[in-house]
Protein backbone atom coordinates (compact mmCIF):
# COMPACT_ATOMS: atom_id res chain seq x y z
CA UNK A 1 0.00 0.00 0.00
CA UNK A 2 1.46 3.48 -0.51
CA UNK A 3 2.78 5.52 2.12
CA UNK A 4 0.22 8.27 3.36
CA UNK A 5 0.65 11.32 1.53
CA UNK A 6 -1.94 13.48 3.89
CA UNK A 7 -1.08 14.52 7.39
CA UNK A 8 -2.78 11.99 10.09
CA UNK A 9 -3.76 13.20 13.44
CA UNK A 10 -3.37 10.04 16.12
CA UNK A 11 -6.26 9.70 17.96
CA UNK A 12 -6.20 7.38 20.77
CA UNK A 13 -9.34 6.27 23.08
CA UNK A 14 -10.06 2.71 24.96
CA UNK A 15 -6.67 2.05 24.31
CA UNK A 16 -7.53 2.22 20.63
CA UNK A 17 -4.72 3.92 18.14
CA UNK A 18 -6.38 5.79 15.06
CA UNK A 19 -5.48 7.59 12.72
CA UNK A 20 -7.61 9.95 10.67
CA UNK A 21 -6.86 11.96 8.10
CA UNK A 22 -6.28 15.92 9.10
CA UNK A 23 -8.53 16.99 6.68
CA UNK A 24 -11.82 15.46 8.38
CA UNK A 25 -10.78 16.63 11.33
CA UNK A 26 -13.27 20.09 12.28
CA UNK A 27 -12.16 20.89 15.39
CA UNK A 28 -10.34 20.11 19.07
CA UNK A 29 -12.50 20.54 21.94
CA UNK A 30 -11.78 20.20 25.37
CA UNK A 31 -14.56 18.00 26.93
CA UNK A 32 -17.29 20.21 28.32
CA UNK A 33 -19.91 17.42 29.83
CA UNK A 34 -24.20 18.58 29.81
CA UNK A 35 -24.88 16.62 32.61
CA UNK A 36 -28.68 15.23 32.97
CA UNK A 37 -30.82 14.98 36.33
CA UNK A 38 -29.08 11.59 37.23
CA UNK A 39 -25.94 13.96 36.95
CA UNK A 40 -24.62 11.41 34.21
CA UNK A 41 -23.43 12.34 30.94
CA UNK A 42 -25.41 12.10 28.22
CA UNK A 43 -25.06 9.78 24.69
CA UNK A 44 -25.26 12.92 22.21
CA UNK A 45 -24.31 16.21 23.67
CA UNK A 46 -23.89 19.55 21.71
CA UNK A 47 -21.04 21.22 21.10
CA UNK A 48 -21.92 25.08 20.76
CA UNK A 49 -20.03 25.85 17.48
CA UNK A 50 -20.22 22.91 16.17
CA UNK A 51 -23.44 21.89 16.72
CA UNK A 52 -23.20 17.99 16.12
CA UNK A 53 -23.65 14.12 18.13
CA UNK A 54 -20.81 13.42 20.21
CA UNK A 55 -20.29 9.68 20.44
CA UNK A 56 -17.50 7.54 22.84
CA UNK A 57 -16.28 4.17 20.91
CA UNK A 58 -14.91 1.67 22.67
CA UNK A 59 -11.53 -0.28 21.20
CA UNK A 60 -13.66 -2.30 19.55
CA UNK A 61 -15.40 0.63 17.60
CA UNK A 62 -18.68 0.03 19.58
CA UNK A 63 -20.81 3.12 20.68
CA UNK A 64 -21.44 3.24 24.48
CA UNK A 65 -24.53 4.51 24.96
CA UNK A 66 -23.06 7.22 27.35
CA UNK A 67 -19.53 9.97 26.66
CA UNK A 68 -16.52 8.66 28.37
CA UNK A 69 -16.53 11.21 30.86
CA UNK A 70 -13.18 10.68 31.81
CA UNK A 71 -11.71 11.62 28.31
CA UNK A 72 -9.77 14.70 27.76
CA UNK A 73 -11.35 15.77 23.93
CA UNK A 74 -14.13 15.48 21.45
CA UNK A 75 -12.34 15.45 17.99
CA UNK A 76 -15.05 16.97 15.60
CA UNK A 77 -15.18 15.27 12.28
CA UNK A 78 -16.39 16.05 9.28
CA UNK A 79 -18.29 13.38 7.27
CA UNK A 80 -20.11 13.34 4.00
CA UNK A 81 -23.53 14.33 4.99
CA UNK A 82 -22.78 15.92 8.46
CA UNK A 83 -20.05 16.33 11.41
CA UNK A 84 -20.12 14.54 14.20
CA UNK A 85 -17.88 13.96 17.57
CA UNK A 86 -15.85 11.28 19.24
CA UNK A 87 -14.03 11.57 22.67
CA UNK A 88 -10.48 10.80 22.86
CA UNK A 89 -7.70 10.24 25.80
CA UNK A 90 -5.48 11.95 23.25
CA UNK A 91 -4.95 13.97 19.88
CA UNK A 92 -1.67 14.16 18.32
CA UNK A 93 -0.16 14.32 15.04
CA UNK A 94 1.38 11.46 13.61
CA UNK A 95 4.77 11.41 14.48
CA UNK A 96 6.61 10.08 12.09
CA UNK A 97 7.17 11.11 8.34
CA UNK A 98 5.57 9.27 5.47
CA UNK A 99 4.22 6.70 7.37
CA UNK A 100 3.79 3.49 5.23
CA UNK A 101 0.59 2.01 5.07
CA UNK A 102 -0.22 -1.65 5.19
CA UNK A 103 -3.71 -3.19 3.85
CA UNK A 104 -5.43 -4.92 7.03
CA UNK A 105 -4.67 -8.88 6.22
CA UNK A 106 -7.05 -10.20 3.98
CA UNK A 107 -9.02 -12.59 6.27
CA UNK A 108 -9.73 -9.43 9.37
CA UNK A 109 -10.79 -6.68 5.95
CA UNK A 110 -14.42 -6.54 6.31
CA UNK A 111 -16.23 -4.43 3.91
CA UNK A 112 -18.80 -2.34 6.20
CA UNK A 113 -15.34 -1.85 8.92
CA UNK A 114 -13.90 1.69 8.47
CA UNK A 115 -10.98 0.10 9.47
CA UNK A 116 -8.60 -0.97 6.11
CA UNK A 117 -5.39 -0.17 6.91
CA UNK A 118 -2.98 0.08 9.67
CA UNK A 119 0.75 2.00 10.36
CA UNK A 120 3.05 0.87 12.93
CA UNK A 121 4.13 3.52 15.29
CA UNK A 122 7.44 2.73 17.02
CA UNK A 123 5.91 0.06 19.68
CA UNK A 124 2.33 0.77 18.45
CA UNK A 125 -0.05 -0.19 15.72
CA UNK A 126 -2.33 2.74 14.57
CA UNK A 127 -5.18 1.59 12.57
CA UNK A 128 -6.47 3.89 9.27
CA UNK A 129 -9.65 4.86 9.97
CA UNK A 130 -12.45 6.23 7.16
CA UNK A 131 -14.31 8.90 8.74
CA UNK A 132 -17.65 8.45 6.47
CA UNK A 133 -17.88 4.53 7.15
CA UNK A 134 -17.07 5.46 10.68
CA UNK A 135 -20.50 7.84 10.32
CA UNK A 136 -21.99 4.76 9.02
CA UNK A 137 -20.78 2.50 11.21
CA UNK A 138 -22.44 4.65 13.82
CA UNK A 139 -25.13 5.44 13.10
CA UNK A 140 -26.35 1.43 12.88
CA UNK A 141 -28.27 0.39 15.50
CA UNK A 142 -26.31 -2.65 15.56
CA UNK A 143 -23.09 -1.44 16.43
CA UNK A 144 -24.87 0.59 19.83
CA UNK A 145 -24.58 -1.49 22.76
CA UNK A 146 -25.10 -0.99 26.38
CA UNK A 147 -22.21 -0.03 28.17
CA UNK A 148 -20.25 2.02 29.31
CA UNK A 149 -16.89 3.43 27.34
CA UNK B 1 2.61 -48.74 -1.04
CA UNK B 2 1.71 -46.87 2.06
CA UNK B 3 4.14 -43.46 1.63
CA UNK B 4 4.33 -42.05 5.03
CA UNK B 5 4.68 -38.47 5.79
CA UNK B 6 5.81 -36.04 9.08
CA UNK B 7 3.13 -33.52 9.56
CA UNK B 8 2.94 -30.98 12.91
CA UNK B 9 0.31 -31.42 14.67
CA UNK B 10 -1.19 -28.92 17.43
CA UNK B 11 -4.46 -28.43 19.54
CA UNK B 12 -6.05 -24.91 19.14
CA UNK B 13 -8.12 -26.10 21.96
CA UNK B 14 -9.02 -28.72 24.61
CA UNK B 15 -8.90 -32.33 22.86
CA UNK B 16 -9.27 -30.95 18.93
CA UNK B 17 -6.05 -30.64 16.64
CA UNK B 18 -5.08 -29.72 13.26
CA UNK B 19 -1.99 -29.99 11.19
CA UNK B 20 0.43 -28.10 8.66
CA UNK B 21 3.42 -29.33 6.98
CA UNK B 22 6.93 -29.57 8.80
CA UNK B 23 8.06 -26.79 6.35
CA UNK B 24 5.46 -24.16 7.21
CA UNK B 25 6.61 -23.87 10.62
CA UNK B 26 8.52 -20.96 11.15
CA UNK B 27 8.75 -20.05 15.01
CA UNK B 28 6.93 -20.86 17.86
CA UNK B 29 6.47 -17.37 20.07
CA UNK B 30 5.74 -17.49 23.99
CA UNK B 31 3.59 -14.99 25.45
CA UNK B 32 3.02 -13.50 21.85
CA UNK B 33 2.40 -9.63 21.27
CA UNK B 34 -1.32 -9.07 20.48
CA UNK B 35 -3.16 -5.97 18.94
CA UNK B 36 -7.05 -6.36 18.92
CA UNK B 37 -8.08 -4.93 15.49
CA UNK B 38 -11.39 -3.73 15.73
CA UNK B 39 -14.22 -5.18 13.67
CA UNK B 40 -12.21 -7.83 12.88
CA UNK B 41 -13.95 -11.40 12.72
CA UNK B 42 -13.47 -13.75 15.99
CA UNK B 43 -11.51 -16.15 14.74
CA UNK B 44 -9.11 -13.27 13.37
CA UNK B 45 -9.23 -10.80 16.09
CA UNK B 46 -5.86 -10.05 16.86
CA UNK B 47 -2.47 -8.36 14.30
CA UNK B 48 0.47 -10.30 15.94
CA UNK B 49 4.00 -8.32 16.43
CA UNK B 50 6.43 -10.93 15.55
CA UNK B 51 10.13 -9.74 14.27
CA UNK B 52 8.79 -6.06 13.70
CA UNK B 53 5.79 -7.24 11.75
CA UNK B 54 2.44 -7.58 12.28
CA UNK B 55 1.03 -10.82 11.24
CA UNK B 56 -2.50 -12.16 11.03
CA UNK B 57 -3.16 -14.04 14.10
CA UNK B 58 -5.52 -16.89 13.44
CA UNK B 59 -7.56 -19.22 16.03
CA UNK B 60 -9.73 -21.86 14.79
CA UNK B 61 -11.93 -22.97 17.74
CA UNK B 62 -14.29 -19.84 16.68
CA UNK B 63 -14.29 -21.64 13.22
CA UNK B 64 -16.22 -24.69 14.52
CA UNK B 65 -18.28 -22.58 17.36
CA UNK B 66 -15.97 -22.99 20.30
CA UNK B 67 -14.62 -20.60 22.46
CA UNK B 68 -11.39 -18.45 22.46
CA UNK B 69 -8.87 -19.50 24.37
CA UNK B 70 -8.90 -17.53 27.11
CA UNK B 71 -5.22 -16.75 27.83
CA UNK B 72 -2.85 -17.00 24.92
CA UNK B 73 0.27 -18.39 25.82
CA UNK B 74 1.37 -19.57 22.75
CA UNK B 75 1.45 -18.97 18.76
CA UNK B 76 2.92 -20.70 16.40
CA UNK B 77 4.16 -19.17 13.42
CA UNK B 78 3.86 -20.36 10.32
CA UNK B 79 4.55 -19.17 6.54
CA UNK B 80 2.90 -20.31 2.94
CA UNK B 81 3.11 -18.63 -0.21
CA UNK B 82 0.37 -16.60 -1.26
CA UNK B 83 -1.20 -18.25 -4.46
CA UNK B 84 -2.73 -15.13 -6.20
CA UNK B 85 1.20 -13.72 -6.67
CA UNK B 86 3.39 -16.27 -5.12
CA UNK B 87 4.41 -14.26 -2.39
CA UNK B 88 6.02 -15.31 0.93
CA UNK B 89 3.89 -14.87 4.38
CA UNK B 90 3.53 -15.45 7.50
CA UNK B 91 0.90 -15.85 10.03
CA UNK B 92 0.04 -16.59 13.62
CA UNK B 93 -2.23 -19.58 14.63
CA UNK B 94 -3.11 -19.98 18.52
CA UNK B 95 -2.35 -22.96 19.92
CA UNK B 96 -3.46 -24.63 23.36
CA UNK B 97 -0.35 -26.69 24.18
CA UNK B 98 2.85 -27.53 22.58
CA UNK B 99 2.73 -28.67 18.81
CA UNK B 100 4.59 -32.52 17.51
CA UNK B 101 5.79 -33.96 14.91
CA UNK B 102 3.28 -37.05 13.50
CA UNK B 103 4.37 -39.30 10.81
CA UNK B 104 0.88 -39.94 9.05
CA UNK B 105 0.63 -43.04 6.25
CA UNK B 106 -1.62 -42.74 3.30
CA UNK B 107 -3.77 -44.80 4.32
CA UNK B 108 -4.82 -42.99 6.98
CA UNK B 109 -6.89 -40.64 4.84
CA UNK B 110 -10.03 -39.78 5.73
CA UNK B 111 -13.31 -37.45 5.56
CA UNK B 112 -12.76 -34.16 7.31
CA UNK B 113 -15.08 -33.77 10.26
CA UNK B 114 -18.23 -32.47 10.17
CA UNK B 115 -18.86 -29.99 13.32
CA UNK B 116 -17.82 -27.13 10.78
CA UNK B 117 -18.60 -26.18 7.24
CA UNK B 118 -15.65 -24.23 7.15
CA UNK B 119 -13.17 -26.92 7.15
CA UNK B 120 -13.66 -27.64 3.06
CA UNK B 121 -12.64 -23.73 2.29
CA UNK B 122 -9.56 -24.18 4.99
CA UNK B 123 -8.33 -27.77 4.88
CA UNK B 124 -6.06 -29.27 2.10
CA UNK B 125 -7.32 -32.97 3.35
CA UNK B 126 -7.62 -34.82 6.71
CA UNK B 127 -6.37 -38.05 8.67
CA UNK B 128 -7.27 -40.27 11.40
CA UNK B 129 -4.85 -40.00 14.45
CA UNK B 130 -6.30 -42.37 16.96
CA UNK B 131 -9.95 -41.70 17.10
CA UNK B 132 -9.90 -38.06 16.12
CA UNK B 133 -10.37 -36.72 11.87
CA UNK B 134 -7.52 -34.06 11.67
CA UNK B 135 -7.83 -31.42 9.11
CA UNK B 136 -4.60 -30.58 7.06
CA UNK B 137 -4.75 -26.69 7.28
CA UNK B 138 -4.01 -24.76 3.68
CA UNK B 139 -2.81 -21.88 5.14
CA UNK B 140 -3.16 -19.73 1.79
CA UNK B 141 -6.87 -20.36 2.33
CA UNK B 142 -6.81 -19.56 6.20
CA UNK B 143 -5.28 -16.22 5.88
CA UNK B 144 -6.22 -15.03 2.61
CA UNK B 145 -9.69 -15.00 2.41
CA UNK B 146 -12.52 -14.13 4.59
CA UNK B 147 -14.62 -16.91 6.05
CA UNK B 148 -17.94 -17.04 6.92
CA UNK B 149 -17.79 -18.06 10.89
CA UNK B 150 -20.87 -20.78 10.78
CA UNK B 151 -20.23 -23.96 12.95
Amino acid sequence: MNSASAGYALICFDGLNLLIDQHAIVSLENMVMARDEDDEAKASEIIEENACEVHSLTAHLAVANKVDARCRYIVVLQADECRFGITADSVQSLPIQDPQLHSLPACMNLSESPIKAYVQVEERIAFCCDVDTLWSHINTSESRHECTA
Amino acid sequence: MNVRHDAILFEFTSGRHAAIGPHEVAELVMSPKLVPVPMAPNHCHSLCIWQDRAIPFVELAPLIGQRSLENIQLALVVTYFARSNGEQRWGALGLSTYFRMVSVGDDAACPLPQDSSAWPSIAHSCFRLVDENVPILNLDALFEQRLALVS
